[in-house]
């Protein structure tokens, strides 16, 4: 199952299926939140999940990520099921493979600009010189290069969501789960955020999956899905 | 008003992490006054002990104008010996005709041949009949309380008849206006006052700031947000004043009710060395308004004080700006301390002690208050500074993100371990004061000896009581039954070998077993006899007396006595035990025992001789038993005030960790998120109370010593520096940081829960 796809900016990716989710459902306490969701991802595509608050978008999000634990159905990253990796090999894969994205950034406050932004290829194992070294190419390539030495409460909001952008793809990760990325801003600074976000995903070929309510955000979305009740659904092309 | 109203309001409507805050304040704070309520007890229980011990005194009737004492008066004679190291008091009493009170505690003076015990003595009677010979009697009934000191004391009223008591005083009533000293002179009663106010007031402080700003980010945002919606700057302070002054309030009542139940638990099983009644340690009046009424009030201030921020600068607290570094006169303090500590330290090093008591004695406390406040507010500061160093340079990321942490939130991550650091610095100065009594009780002397009549010893006795642990060495002396009764100095005989002499002091030279041998330390004014002299000494062989006599031989064994205390007579007769008749007892004869002058083994050697020979007199030359309890007293008092201290900061370390292991929780979520290993993390946790932990431990220490050597130095003493505490010292600093590590460690959640970084 490969193909090659041209996207708008020209360049070229493996679409191969990185993470497949089928018959998925989740469950806190009582309540279903996920029933039965099935989604695949390709390689290099963004996909938006849409839905209300309490419609389980995010639990969904976080069970594709391996996070939170399915009650039943299947995730696979790569072929390989999650439910088979251990609490160790999940965390190797968040933190080599997978991305992340808050709404608040949840930037570490007490580091700098720049040591938020290495921290996914520090905590990889990697050295400190060469760890800041990327880190600075990332926020050059969003124009942070700047502040790299300021702590986030000496940045703007949403300048503190770029550097979370900076954060989640500084590692090139198979896979970046944006849960309300740009929830947490106006409508200008979100739509630069956005643009910013995917143009450098889809860039370095990183599949996104974005969890948004904001019909805007989920219009950038190679494919979108609405979540109702924990019910996922596909949506057809041009309707939000 | 409507401020306070709007703060309990908040208080009562707020989430479950505000309850469980408001509950940890309240629980913290009566835990303090818990602890404020035990170290003003102290004063109050000692008084009534002494209260007690000055009403049992006996009042002699008036003198008539022609100098006689009516007659008809019950008689009375004290004596109070060591029964092993605690003293034994026997009141011997002979009724009169004329009716007098009976001593507190007693119905009716004992008639000839009854007893009145204590019931610590009662027990002891019923395991030791032996007893019976020092408080002869029939047991009729035992001493009421209002009658003892404590209830452990040993007191025995033994019934005599006149006649048996001809050198009793008479007595008109009980309750002298003046007894003997007080258990605790007032000057050790303020330093330990003191000393329990360092060991549990600092920590306890620590621990009613940490209470009062759980959660300190989360309330300031909404303080914050209350004062942008136009609450005034006063206004907003007092909302948050109402939330402390009610913690404070219920914190005192539950306080007082603790103080209640410990008392009445406390007293009744008791502590080492030290008991008292229930009613002794009863709530005063003086407690009660301190608690009831200082404890809020201050907690009114402390509550507007820590809103200040968010009423001044509602916006920066909104925004999360950051801490601001810590001021650079956070070190006038410690320096200032630091500085006076160090010139008596070197004064004392230098031998220049201080002579004058008047300043030093309010110097002193000021410097190691000062030491000890600068400690806790330099911390912070110097905990940045390393951070900021540390975080720069190291390679590690565990480190790093821990250096970073503490850099950002100097203050939050110091006070977390403040109160422990504190701790250690009073456990310092409390090491201090148990050296400076201890200088105070113990002998002077290079020795201690033990004078007992021998013949209050049966044979097996004596063998025993010459083995008792701790001894080095013992002699017998008999003292001669001059024939001709005149002013001529009679000389004694010592019966030991040439062995048992060399042990009993420093220096022999010339001694020959198995010959009588003059006696001669130059250094000594010599009494006895002359040498060609003779001297008769009465012994008992069998059932009949036998008189030996001696003649002063011309050799002489010269030895060397220790300085202050003779434990041989110059001048005395040394005769071989071999010399004497076989059989012979030496009924008049002195046993005389030598030990170390440590306190321990005096302690030692006394209780082991109550324990073969409960009834023997002991005489111990330069040592008052009395001493040795005040010593155990204050020890006591001070392992107290050790324990309740760690409980507090102990407890002032859990409850502050935790809360800003909360308060952190979704930055360590998103870390886990990001797919740091739990044993990163987990090192984060450790490594960032460890170190700044470490570094105060480290100051704590070495300024604990420094102030606990400068109050030797001003207290007069022998000893200004005291080694051997410190192996203590970093045992207990190190255990502090083991049980801060591990209590870490349980912070870290396995579980990763998005719900934690989720706001919307």
């Amino acid at each position: 199952m490969q193909a090659r796809v041209r996207f708008p900016s020209g360049v070229q990716i493996n679409t191969s299926e990185v993470l497949t989710a089928k018959g998925i459902d989740l469950y806190y306490g009582p309540a279903h939140a996920v029933k039965g969701a099935s989604i695949a991802l390709h390689r290099g595509e963004v996909v938006a999940i849409m839905g209300q608050s309490g419609s389980g978008k995010s639990s969904l999000l976080y069970a594709l990520a391996g996070v939170l634990p399915v009650a039943s159905g299947e995730v696979h990253f790569e072929g390989r099921p999650l439910a088979a990796l251990d609490d160790e090999e999940l965390s190797a894969l968040r933190r080599d493979r997978f991305g992340f994205v808050f709404q608040y950034g949840e930037l570490l406050p007490e580091l700098t600009v720049e040591e938020n932004t290495a921290l996914p290829l520090r905590l990889a194992g990697q050295r400190k010189a060469p760890a800041l070294a990327a880190a600075g190419e990332v926020l050059g390539r969003l124009g942070l290069a700047d502040l790299k030495e300021r702590r986030p409460s000496q940045v703007s909001g949403g300048q503190n969501q770029r550097v979370a952008v900076a954060r989640a793809l500084v590692h090139r990760p198979a896979v970046v789960f944006a849960d309300e990325p740009t929830g947490s801003l106006d409508s200008a600074n979100a739509a630069t955020v956005l643009k910013e976000f995917l143009a450098l995903a889809r860039s370095r070929g990183t599949a996104v999956v974005l969890v948004t309510h904001d019909a805007k955000v989920a219009a950038q979305a190679d494919k979108r899905f609405s979540m109702l009740d924990g019910e996922l659904t596909p949506q057809v092309q041009g309707e939000l | 008003m409507k401020e306070l109203l709007l703060g309990l309001r908040l208080l009562l409507g707020s989430g479950r992490g505000n309850r469980v805050r408001f509950v940890l304040m309240t629980v913290g704070g009566s835990l303090g006054v818990c602890c404020l309520a035990i170290v003003m007890a102290i004063p109050g229980i000692l008084a009534a002990q002494d209260g007690r011990i000055v009403g049992r005194q006996s009042v002699s009737p008036t003198v008539q104008s022609n100098g006689v004492i009516a007659d008809g008066y019950p008689l009375t004679l004290d004596r109070t010996d060591p029964y092993g190291s605690t003293p034994l008091t026997r009141v011997f009493t002979a009724r009169g005709t004329r009716s007098v009170e009976p001593p507190p505690g007693l119905p009716s003076f004992p008639r000839v041949g009854e007893v009145f015990v204590s019931p610590q003595l009662h027990e002891l009677r019923q395991h030791n009949p032996a007893l019976a010979q020092l408080v002869p009697g029939e047991e009729v009934g035992l001493i009421g309380a209002e009658g003892l000191a404590r209830p452990d004391e040993l007191v025995a009223y033994v019934g005599m008849s006149r006649a048996e008591l001809s050198g009793g005083s008479p007595v008109e009533r009980f309750g002298e206006r003046y007894g003997p000293p007080p258990t605790l002179d007032p000057t050790t009663l303020g330093i330990l006052r003191f000393a329990l106010s360092a060991v549990v007031l600092l920590p306890l402080a620590v621990f009613l700031s940490v209470c009062a700003r759980l959660s300190a980010a989360d309330r300031a945002r909404r303080l914050a947000a209350l004062r942008l919606l136009g609450l005034s700057k006063k206004g907003t302070q007092r909302v948050n004043a109402a939330e402390t002054v009610a913690a404070a309030g219920l914190g005192a009542i539950l306080g007082l009710g603790e103080y209640w139940a410990v008392n009445q638990l406390a007293s009744r099983v008791g502590l080492p060395g030290f008991t008292w009644y229930p009613a002794d340690g009863a709530l005063t009046f003086q407690t009660l308004v301190v608690c009831l009424v200082g404890c809020p009030t201050l907690a009114w201030y402390v509550g507007r004080a820590s809103a200040g921020k968010a009423a001044a600068n509602p916006l920066a607290v909104r925004r999360g700006a950051v801490e601001k570094p810590p001021s650079k006169w956070v070190f006038l303090p410690l320096i200032a301390g630091l500085g006076v500590i160090t010139g008596y330290c070197v004064a004392g090093a230098t031998g220049h002690a201080p002579t004058s008591t008047t300043v030093s004695s309010l110097l002193m406390p000021l410097a190691i208050i000062l030491a000890g406040v600068g400690l806790a507010l330099s911390l912070p500061s110097l905990s940045r500074f390393l951070a900021q160093r540390m975080a720069r340079s190291t390679r590690s990321l565990s480190l790093g993100l821990a250096m970073r942490r503490n850099e950002a939130e100097p203050g939050g991550a110091i006070r977390v371990a403040t109160g422990l650091v504190l701790l250690v610095f009073a456990a310092s100065l409390a090491q201090g004061v148990v050296i400076e009594l201890n200088g105070v009780a113990k002998s002077v002397l290079a020795v201690q000896t033990y004078e007992i009549s021998y013949g209050e010893l049966s044979g097996s006795q004596r063998r025993a009581v010459e083995a008792v642990p701790g001894l080095r060495a013992h002699v017998v002396t008999l003292r001669s039954d001059s024939a001709d009764g005149g002013a001529a100095p009679s000389p004694e005989a010592v019966v030991a070998t040439c062995g048992q002499l060399r042990k009993a002091v420093p220096w022999v030279k010339g001694c020959v077993d198995g010959r009588p041998m003059r006696l001669w330390d130059a250094t000594q004014p010599e009494e006895n006899a002359e040498a060609g002299g003779s001297a008769v000494f009465r012994l008992k062989v069998g059932q009949h007396s036998r008189d030996l006599k001696l003649t002063v031989p011309q050799q002489t064994i010269r030895y060397s006595d220790h300085e202050g205390i003779h434990v041989l007579p110059s001048g005395a007769i040394l005769v071989p035990p071999a010399a004497l008749p076989p059989n012979a007892r030496l009924e008049s004869a002195t046993l005389t025992l030598v030990s170390g002058p440590s306190e321990k083994t005096v302690r030692t050697v006394l209780d082991g001789i109550g324990g073969i020979a409960p009834m023997a007199g002991v005489t111990t030359p330069g040592l008052i038993v009395d001493s040795f309890q005040r010593v155990t007293i204050v020890r006591t008092l001070l392992a107290v005030g050790m324990i309740l201290g760690l409980i507090i900061g102990v407890a002032a370390y859990l409850v502050a960790a935790t809360d800003r292991a909360v308060e952190r929780r979704p930055q360590v979520t998103a870390l886990a998120l990001l797919g740091a290993r739990a044993r990163t993390l987990r090192a984060v946790q450790v490594v960032q109370v460890v170190l700044p932990l470490a570094v105060g431990l480290v100051l704590a220490v070495v300024v604990g010593k420094m102030a606990e050597s400068s109050y030797l130095v001003t207290g007069g003493g022998a000893v200004f520096w005291d080694g051997g505490g410190v192996p203590l010292l970093l045992a207990c600093a190190l255990g502090v940081l083991v049980v801060a590590a591990v209590g870490a460690l349980p912070l870290v959640g396995r579980r990763i829960d998005p719900e934690l970084i989720r706001r919307d």
